[in-house]
Parts: C-alpha cells; structure tokens; sequence
C-alpha cells in the first residue's frame, strides 16, 4: 500500500516538474520574443524616422528654388523673409511654429542658407510626430545635413547651398 | 533518475542554457547592424528624383533668363533673312544656342552631363514647350561617389511667359513677313 502511495507521490511530483519547466521555457521564450519583436520595431521606426526626414528636407530644398530660384540668383534683400514664412507656412501644421533660425550667407557666386532649430527636440517629442517633425528630430539629434545644386545667373552659373545644422 | 527524465532534462537544458544565449547574441548583432537608420546606397535612391527634378529646374530657369535675348536674336535674324527662315526653326535654333551656354557651364562642375543643343520648342497661347529630344543619363552616386546605378529621364518643361506679349510679337512679325517689301 505504502509503495503505490509513493509511486502515486513520484508521478504527481514528476508531472509538476515537467509543467513547472515547461512553463519557464514558455515564459523565456515569450520574454525573448517581446524583446526581439521591440528591437526590430525599434530598427523600422529608425529607418522610417530617416528616410521621412530626408524626404521632408529634399522637399524643402526644391520647393524653395522652385519657389525662390530669382531671388536666390539675384540676391534679394527679402529672400531670407520668405523662406522664413515658407518654413512658417509648412510647420503650422505640425503645431509648432518658429522652430527654426533662419540665416543667409550670399557671396558674388554662392548663396548658402542655413536652418538651425530653435528648439529641442525633446520639447516636442509628445505631440504627434510629422514628417518635418522627423526631419526636426532627427537632425537635432544626428547632425547636420546639406545639399547643394546650381542656378543659372548673369555671370555663369551660380551655386546654391542649403544646410540644416545642429542646434 | 529515469531515462525519459534525463532526456527530458537535457532537452530542457540544452534549450534553456545552450539555444537562448545563441539566439540572444546573433539576433543582438543583427539588430545593432541594421539600428543604423539607411545606408548610403538607399539616401542616393531616395533623393534621386529631387536630383532630376533640380536639374530641369536649372535648365527652365537658365531658359527663362536667356528669353529675352533669344527673342531678339531670333526676330532679327528672321528680318535678315527677309523672312525666309520658319520662325520656329529659327527660335529653336537660338533657344538652343543660348541654353547651350549655361549647360556647358553645368557640365564642367557636375558629373551630370546634359546633352546640348537638345531642344524642340514650340510655342502655344502664351507658353513656350521646350521639348528635351534626347535623355538626360544621369549617375546615382552615393556621397562617396560610388554609382550604384544610372536613371534616364527627358528634361522636358514649359515657361510661362507674358502671354500677349509673345503672341503679339509673333503676330506682328508674321504680318510684317507677308506684307510686300519695296
């Protein structure tokens, strides 16, 4: 009698090891998915942040020769006032206007334009994230980004220089 | 121990303290390789059609610079042919000529080679089309300037001009072609 008791008690403890463990490694596993699922949202929201910024800022860059291409070739004393209000103009619907200082550096055959954020990153991080938002953030945070191209002026050609620099 | 338990155990073990670790290390790797952002193959991509968008920006503007004289040129040429020559040739001919200027000058400081003397123009209600007749075969360079590939596009565009102005003179010009010379 004693000995059936006691192989009854060695199944029953055999049973609960084996779904004690199979319950950690349930739970290990689990853990390590959450973990490696994070991470790899992490690397595409990263990717996504990059390529929406660099986006935003290439669209800034032709819409403003596009949009500003003679005052650029000639130098005009308001070309710095009118981007400013083109950037106003496109950061209002991100709810948060002025974030950038604005500055132009025209040479005989250059013109170089630099946007510097005004504010930090941070202080923006809880509102809902747009693409210039991004291209806010990631430069705040990564560095500075130019490009430059050519336009046609009176004395050949004349070049263009557009960078956003850390704040 | 029994036997179904010890190969239990190892099974256990082998998952837990042997597969986890492995896994744990590679997929770490992995993950600090591609956290960082795109590489300079896809930025080269991505800004690729602002690239060709800036270049036939240039090129309209350095059209729209040169009007005026390529409207002088090509009405006194046509007067010094005592009307000969079709008006169209003759502002295609000095379109051409006059854009050629600024392209040349684009092509000695970029990789970019435009061809020359590229254009068909026709003019409609105020409008100029300049049609681009050959490709534009432009590298996609990364900032290393490694080409990773090649895209072909026609830099085709229109120039809004004062619409009375440039029908008028065309109108008056074609008049004073007709009317009989002394």
């Amino acid at each position: 009698m004693q000995s059936i008791k006691n192989k009854k008690g060695e199944y029953l403890l055999d049973a609960l090891t084996f779904l004690f463990s199979l319950f950690g490694v349930i739970l290990l596993l689990v853990v390590f998915y959450l973990w490696a699922g994070s991470n790899v949202a992490d690397k595409t929201k990263t990717q996504s942040d990059k390529i929406t910024s660099q986006l935003q800022f290439e669209t800034y860059f032709t819409e403003i020769l596009i949009k500003y291409a003679d005052e650029i070739i000639k130098q005009d004393s308001t070309l710095e006032q009118k981007i400013q209000k083109y950037i106003e103009e496109q950061t209002q619907y991100s709810q948060h206007k002025n974030e950038f200082e604005l500055r132009t550096a025209c040479k005989k055959n250059k013109c170089t334009i630099y946007l510097t954020p005004g504010l930090e990153w941070s202080k923006l991080k809880e509102s809902q994230l747009t693409a210039h938002k991004a291209l806010y953030r990631f430069y705040t945070e990564e560095g500075e980004i130019s490009k430059t191209t050519y336009l046609p002026s009176t004395n050949g050609i004349f070049q263009f220089e557009l960078i956003m620099e850390r704040g | 121990m029994k036997k179904a338990q010890l190969n239990y155990s190892v099974i256990i073990l082998f998952t837990v303290i042997v597969t986890l670790p492995i896994l744990f290390v590679k997929l770490t790797t992995e993950i600090e390789d591609s956290k960082q952002t795109i590489g300079e193959t896809q930025t080269a991509i991505l800004i690729t059609p602002y690239e060709k968008e800036n270049i036939i920006i240039f090129l309209q503007k350095s059209a729209e610079q040169r009007l005026e004289k390529i409207k002088t040129q090509t009405l006194l040429e046509l007067e010094s042919t005592d009307c000969q020559q079709n008006l169209n040739d003759l502002f295609t001919q000095n379109f051409n000529k006059n854009l050629d200027v600024s392209v040349k000058e684009h092509n000695e400081k970029t990789f970019i080679t435009i061809p020359l003397n590229n254009y068909e123009t026709y003019i409609e209600k105020g409008k100029i089309h300049a049609i681009a007749l050959t490709p534009i075969n432009m590298p996609i360079k990364t900032q290393s300037t490694i080409e990773i590939g090649k895209i072909w596009f026609y830099p085709s565009f229109t120039i809004e001009t004062n619409t009375d102005e440039i029908d008028t003179i065309i109108k008056q010009e074609i008049e004073n072609c007709k009317k009989p010379r002394p």
